[in-house]
């Protein structure tokens, strides 16, 4: 999927993200502030990374400001974040059960 | 079943808050305190949960009164997503910060509540110290992060954060309202025969203060009271009775040791213990209810006159009780309660609820409604120092002076008491009585 324009997607309420995509110049760039950075910072990393590769997204800036969000919220808020993008507002393929 | 949330809709309602937060700021350009609760797990709203909030919503408002804090706008929103509420308030949001992390670690269910203040410009204030884990006492976002607990241990522990609190905070609202209804009865001028701000009617022994200092030491007892109804709601309600029957001896004794050993509140620790434990024993939507009350009380006491005063002959009587029933089968509190009050939900509640709503002060209500309910019981008080005839006279009596006019004027009523002393007559059964009426009124007035 193409990053057509800039998108948000989150809060920053405790346990939440704000995601922020932006079309990128040729490559993936990640910028990422964590409350838990230090302890979580690798697997934030790689939850937005394998997101990211799932919807195909291989040119984006893209910034997220965590406060501690679980992975599930994560992975959710960057989808968000992606299909607005692309305008998609309805039916998003997001959510499931709170576990 | 409780209804559960999708991760998607509570990503949604976090999102909704968010864009109303913005709004409101660049509406008032005043700091926000953004209010929801703290739960857990896929339910996030429920009757438990929505006492809870409501009762933070309560005590934000008054603390912020209390500060001089204005709230400018406010917005609650009640959906299965949870309860929230959006202020927009007149303070520096500093001194609103410290005013609501007090909030949350001094209220008894501070722990639930998640009071964010956003200032003009958007930011959220950050807690001086973190937040504790439910569970563990650790720094709350990192045992949220690394699910360090299950969601039903989670669940688990906010359940009984909420049900102690709440159970707490009802047994104490409870006793506050019962003493309150004692101060009120014995304030009430003028009272026929009774002790009341003019004068000791027909008792040398007792007087306002020793109504006062009784009615102080009764508090713990009927928050106990409460707590047994509800520890005993799961069984009989002659069980919870039962239960009553030591803490109101122990009250008896509380009782006499403030008044130097004098009777005022026996048949009040006796009816209003009974009524506390029914209250225990009721949801909290029941307790605006008075006939819901008063038919708990009946199912309680139902068997008591039997039990108790059954089999008594006049000879082997060792209270006035027990002789009354033995000689005349007038049954007193006893038979009141097991009855479910009829005197007070027939005659003295409506006599003084309607009487205030037409905007008569409390004592022409409050004495208006206990002449009434003089008039429609037999007051063993009356028996005990009059005979049963007398009795049988001062209620019709009454009932011809009240069918003249419900609400006697001060000067009838005054006549009346000087008449009572002279004959040393003193309704102490009705007084108690009056007290029952003013708890059930408070108690609706209550109503969250």
């Amino acid at each position: 999927m193409k990053i057509l324009k800039p998108a948000v997607a989150g809060t920053l309420e405790s346990s939440d993200c704000m995601v922020t995509v932006e079309p990128g110049c040729g490559e993936l760039e990640l910028d990422l502030d964590s409350t838990v950075i230090r302890q979580y910072g690798k697997q934030i990393r790689r939850v937005i990374s394998e997101t990211l590769t799932r919807l195909e997204v291989t040119d984006a800036r893209v910034t997220v400001v965590d406060k501690g969000a679980l992975d599930c919220t994560i992975k959710a808020r960057v989808e968000c974040a992606v299909y607005r993008s692309n305008d998609i507002r309805d039916a998003l393929p997001w959510g499931g059960a709170i576990q | 079943m409780p209804e559960t949330v999708t991760l998607e809709q509570m990503l949604e309602a976090r999102e909704r808050r968010a864009s109303r937060q913005r709004a409101l700021l660049a509406q008032y350009a005043l700091p926000l305190v953004s209010f929801s609760m703290n739960i857990a797990g896929p339910v996030k709203n429920s009757p438990l949960i929505r006492r809870g909030f409501r009762l933070g919503e309560r005590a934000l408002k008054e603390h912020l009164a209390l500060s001089g804090g204005a709230i400018l706008h406010e917005e609650a929103t009640d959906a299965v997503t949870g309860c929230e509420g959006l202020y927009a308030v007149d303070m520096d949001p500093r001194a609103l910060k410290k005013l609501t992390c007090a909030i949350e670690e001094h209220s008894p269910l501070g722990r639930l509540f998640d009071m964010d203040v956003i200032t003009p410009e958007g930011r959220k204030l950050e807690r001086g110290a973190p937040r504790r884990c439910l569970i563990c006492d650790r720094n709350a976002s990192e045992c949220a992060r690394s699910r360090a607990h299950t969601v039903e241990e989670l669940q688990a522990a906010t359940r009984t954060i909420l049900t102690d609190a709440l159970r707490d905070y009802d047994a104490k609202e409870a006793a506050g309202l019962s003493v309150r209804a004692l101060m009120y009865e014995v304030a009430v001028t003028p009272k026929p025969g009774l002790v009341d701000r003019a004068n000791n009617g027909s008792h040398a022994d007792m007087d306002f203060y020793s109504f006062a200092s009784s009615a102080s030491a009764l508090h713990p007892y009927f928050e106990t009271c409460v707590h047994i109804g509800r520890q005993t709601a799961d069984q009989s309600p002659p069980k919870t009775l039962a239960a009553l029957r030591f803490p109101g001896r122990q009250a008896e004794c509380a009782m006499r040791r403030a008044t130097g050993g004098v009777n005022t509140h026996k048949g009040a620790i006796y009816s209003m213990g009974l009524v506390c434990g029914a209250l225990g024993r009721l949801d909290r939507e029941a307790w605006r209810q008075p006939e819901r009350i008063a038919k708990e009380a009946a199912a309680m006491a139902a068997g008591a006159v039997e039990n108790e005063l059954g089999g008594v002959a006049p000879e082997t009587a060792k209270t006035p009780g027990e002789r009354f029933y033995a000689m005349y089968g007038v049954a007193g509190v006893r038979g009141e309660a097991a009855q479910g009050f009829p005197a007070v939900l027939r005659h003295g509640l409506p006599v003084l609820e309607s009487g205030l709503a037409q905007g008569k002060t409390v004592d022409e209500a409050g004495s208006a409604a206990l002449l009434s309910m003089i008039a429609h019981t037999e007051d063993t008080n009356l028996i005990a120092r009059g005979g049963i005839d007398r009795q049988k006279r001062a209620a019709a009596e009454l009932q011809a002076l009240l069918r003249q006019e419900p609400y006697p004027a001060r000067a009838a009523v005054e006549a009346l008491d000087r008449a009572y002393i002279e004959e040393n007559l003193s309704p102490g059964g009705s007084a108690d009585l009056l007290a029952l009426c003013f708890l059930l009124h408070f108690l609706k007035e209550a109503a969250e």
